[in-house]
């Protein structure tokens, strides 16, 4: 059992440790991933990966320390290594000892046929999606990423949380030269991937080709489908929502908690249970994962605390932190949905542009909440309630929190987008009047 | 170490493989970080491990695993072979590799003090040092300061007959601080963002970028930032300063004459490029006083060493010369496209993942200026200094990057300072504009221990030899503020 195996590493540190407190993280994960291009397989990997990390504290004195070995003697060394630098370290007057934490069992998103697929499993799955594109005489770029991961955290107290899962993750661009659509999907189950659905609407999508050239700078009604408004929704999360960066005075609802900073027709939460998300209900403090109402109908209510941050703030953790990093963070961040379909979106657009996905977003200013980007894999026009077809791709600068004051609808349907620095969103599509773009490019 | 890869090229040969390799590589990191004079953060890690790689029926198969004994190394080589077999299925166009010499050596990077042997007490007296110097005002409400070291031996051997094992020392630092006042928040770094410089170098390094000198700097400016204006939106004249240009170089040229970007393998992440085949010798990447060059043979810069991922020797080309576009960073597999051998630019992040076609040193060669001459040639315009923010799209053609601060120039003087500066462009039209370089005198090499590219992620460190350049008529101030 590899539970069985990390807790024994577990367990092991523990027993050598003399210190106030310690807590250990060991993971195993086997992850494989097959890359195509030019409807070709050109990578293809399996790696095999252990990690132990160790944080020792002793009165007011804390370290970390982390290895992929092993093997006992290499983990008493990293032991004692690291308790002869912590106890030289100076006082962190700001140490804010941890919790005792509680238990977790077993909160698996884990599919046994996933489990136990091999690089002959993504290469079928791989191979009909080539043969699917090569109908049309379209090529395929993309990759297909099977991870499985078993995780525990285990304190001085003898708690411990434990999690495994299987994690599917499946990209594909079709192209026709520079007309490019996309096709991202996740699932905990290679069997839930059924490519021949999936991959009708991007394909047929390739057809909608007209060059309609450079849409002008400025103002625009926009569709982002889930894809554009899960990479916006998520750096929002990572700038705004931290506790550490609002105590610190660099989120944009510093000092706003309780007032109006979106429309309201934005509700944005913290949630690990909601069944479309794939995240631990624990964090590495051994705390509960608390479900947080961050915009209710667009007003700020509240952000994501560890131990640390909620004792300068003044109140509890929410079960946000990260192991190894003072920096608490939402993980399962969801939108809510509204009320129309995407169609219907489309059809009460009189002008405007139907987005698939960013490239390259980044933050401009962290405290303003200004952030860029550029288009990718298909912008459409739409005009008359209908997609024209393809315009070319532009770029965006935007302030997120006043773009916010001007989504027109959400789509009532939810989507899991996965990937991405600290996991995955769940957003459905937006409809947004006034989005800012900035520039255009020659493709 | 030289042992098991011995054994893993035996075992490679006994399954049938064409070609293979293995890395074995060994790290350990240090990270270390203050704030407002008191120790953040202070982590070590260790990873031990190695990759296989190995062609069968003219394709690709790789496992890697931090189990490093013979009969991991034998299940894995079996694995390798198997994923080589199942890609083949669907990989009509076989694997040719450019032909290499077979090598035996053994490599140390440049360093004089091993920061690893440097005490702890006297590491952490430094870094809470150069945080406090930066709290220097009230307003200061944030002062950060971090070290970085690495110590990284790889051995490579292949079943071509080479055997390479190389020792890595790579030092980083840098200084930081955010001014806050009436709801305005202002940063400053030095000496550069996101992690500063890094270089293959020892605690020497530390002592080089003499943080003393320049803490109280940043503080101040960072202060007189609050109350600056926000840059305006227009068209100016345009100085970037090193550390900044490093990164215009890194989006702008460097991403994009990656190969296997130009040929489709990056697509479906990081994205294609805008310099395809037809544009070699044909397109004018930039003026005619732009020189870039690919150089991995300067082995204090980052992006140094000897011999890349494939046992390729380390070697200089240029990819632009006198603004004509004229190369590109290749490895064995992708160099044949275009007729050629690799010029050695083909590495992994560590032992688990497979080796890319990776930026070494991507140079902007000096001109013939100084800084003051350049900026008494300029009637109106700005001189922007250290990066925040950067975007391009995924044919690294429209790119937008803001930087930490702009100083005004009129009438060829420097003036007051502005906050927030962006400035956007088109790759080739922006090196199109230059019209200056400055001298060897400002010239240096930077350090990006952070390059994302490939699928899982891997990080790469890379460097850019940069001074101070200036283009013509670029739009600044971009976004509604």
């Amino acid at each position: 059992m590899v539970r069985d195996r990390l807790e024994h590493f577990a367990d092991l540190l523990i027993g050598y440790s003399d210190a106030d407190y310690c807590r250990v993280n060991v993971s195993i994960s086997e992850n494989s991933l097959t890359r195509f291009a030019n409807s070709q397989i050109h990578q293809n990997l399996e790696q095999e990966q252990f990690g132990i990390v160790l944080e020792l504290v002793y009165g007011k004195k804390h370290g970390i320390s982390s290895m992929n070995i092993s093997d006992e003697e290499a983990l008493k060394r990293m032991h004692d290594r690291l308790k002869t630098f912590v106890l030289s370290y100076p006082d962190d007057d700001t140490f804010v000892p941890y919790p005792e934490g509680g238990n977790f069992s077993n909160s698996s998103k884990w599919d046994d046929a996933t489990g136990e697929s091999g690089s002959s499993e993504r290469a079928a799955l791989v191979g009909t999606t080539i043969n699917e594109a090569k109908k049309i005489d379209a090529l395929v770029f993309g990759s297909l990423n099977v991870k499985k991961s078993f995780n525990i955290v285990a304190n001085k107290y003898g708690n411990k949380g434990y999690n495994q899962n299987t994690y599917v993750d499946l990209q594909v661009i079709p192209a026709h030269g520079d007309n490019t659509t996309y096709l991202h999907q996740f699932s905990h189950a290679l069997g839930d991937i059924n490519i021949l659905d999936s991959l009708a609407e991007p394909l047929s999508r390739l057809s909608l080709y007209k060059d309609h050239g450079e849409f002008p700078s400025g103002e625009q009604t926009v569709i982002l489908e889930p894809n554009a408004a899960g990479d916006m929704m998520r750096f929002l999360n990572y700038m705004v929502f931290s506790g550490k960066a609002y105590n610190e005075k660099q989120s944009y609802i510093s000092d706003k908690l309780g007032t109006q900073v979106t429309g309201s027709n934005i509700f944005f939460y913290d949630d690990q249970a909601h069944p479309l998300t794939m995240g631990a209900p624990f964090d590495p403090e051994l705390t509960e994962r608390k479900k947080l109402s961050l915009l209710e109908g667009g007003k700020a209510i509240e952000v994501a605390h560890d131990t640390k941050s909620a004792s300068i703030a003044g109140t509890a953790s929410t079960g946000h932190a990260l192991f190894g990093h003072s920096m608490p963070i939402c993980l399962n961040p969801v939108l809510q949905g509204g009320d129309v379909s995407r169609d219907e979106m489309i059809k009460g657009t009189e002008n405007g542009l139907l987005i698939t996905r960013f490239n390259y977003t980044n933050i401009v200013n962290r405290k303003k909440t200004m952030f860029t980007g550029m288009t990718r894999n298909g912008v459409y026009r739409v005009k008359d309630g209908k997609i024209l077809g393809t315009a070319n791709n532009m770029r965006f600068t935007i302030n997120i929190m006043e773009t916010l004051k001007k989504v027109a609808a959400l789509e009532n349907k939810q989507y899991f987008i996965g990937g991405g620095w600290f996991g995955g969103i769940v957003v459905p599509s937006m409809k947004i009047d006034g989005f800012n773009f900035t520039g255009t490019t020659a493709f | 170490m030289k042992d098991l890869a011995r054994f893993a090229l035996d075992e490679i040969e006994v399954g049938g493989a064409s070609y293979g390799d293995i890395r074995i590589v060994q790290r350990t990191d240090q990270n270390m970080s203050a704030k407002n004079g008191i120790l953040e953060s202070n982590s070590y890690s260790e990873s031990l491990g190695f990759g296989v790689r190995v062609i069968v029926d003219g394709a690709w198969g790789f496992a890697s695993s931090g189990e490093l004994n013979k009969e991991k190394i034998s299940q894995l080589v079996k694995k390798a072979v198997g994923i080589a077999r199942d890609s083949a299925r669907y990989n009509s166009e076989k694997i040719k590799l450019s032909a290499v010499e077979k090598v035996e050596s053994e490599y140390i990077s440049p360093y004089l003090i091993d920061p690893f042997e440097i005490s702890e007490e006297e590491k952490i007296e430094k870094l809470l040092s150069y945080s406090k110097l930066q709290m220097t005002d009230k307003r200061i409400i944030i002062a950060n300061s971090s070290f970085s070291f690495r110590r990284e031996v790889k051995t490579f051997a292949s079943t071509e007959g080479s055997m390479i094992k190389q020792t890595f020392i790579q030092t980083g630092g840098a200084i930081g601080c955010f001014a806050f006042e009436n709801g305005e928040l202002a940063a400053r770094s030095y000496p550069a963002s996101f992690g500063g410089d890094f270089r293959n170098a020892g605690w020497e390094f530390i002592q080089e970028l003499d943080f003393e000198k320049h803490a109280p700097r940043i503080s101040e400016e960072a202060v007189l930032l609050l109350s600056a204006p926000q840059l305006p939106h227009g068209r100016k004249t345009l100085i970037i300063g090193e550390s900044q240009l490093a990164l215009q170089i890194h989006e702008s040229v460097g991403h994009p004459t990656e190969l296997d970007r130009v040929l489709g393998y990056e697509r479906s992440l990081a994205g294609a490029s805008f310099v395809t085949l037809d544009k070699l010798y044909h397109l004018k990447y930039g003026s005619p006083i732009v020189n870039l060059t690919a150089d991995a043979t300067v082995h204090s810069a980052l992006g140094g060493f000897q011999y890349d991922d494939e046992g390729v020797p380390a070697q200089s080309s240029y990819l632009v010369k006198d603004g004509l576009f004229v190369g590109y960073q290749t490895s064995r597999e992708t160099a044949p496209v275009i007729g050629q051998v690799s010029n050695g630019c083909m590495r992994a992040d560590g032992f688990s993942n497979i080796p890319l076609v990776r930026m070494t040193s991507i140079n902007l060669l000096p001109g013939t200026h100084s800084l003051d001459q350049m900026i008494s040639e300029v009637d109106d315009g700005y001189l922007f200094d250290v990066n925040r923010s950067w975007s391009i799209d995924d044919k690294r053609l429209n790119f937008q990057f803001g930087c930490e601060l702009a100083r005004e120039i009129k009438n060829g003087k420097p003036g007051k300072i502005f906050r927030n500066p962006t400035y956007t462009g088109i790759s080739p039209e922006f090196w199109g504009s230059c019209d200056a370089i400055a001298s060897k005198e400002h010239y240096r090499f930077w350090g990006i221990p952070n390059c994302g590219k490939g699928e899982p992620v891997q990080t790469a460190r890379v460097s850019h030899g940069a001074s101070f350049a200036r283009f013509r008529d670029v739009e600044v101030g971009v976004g509604k503020w």
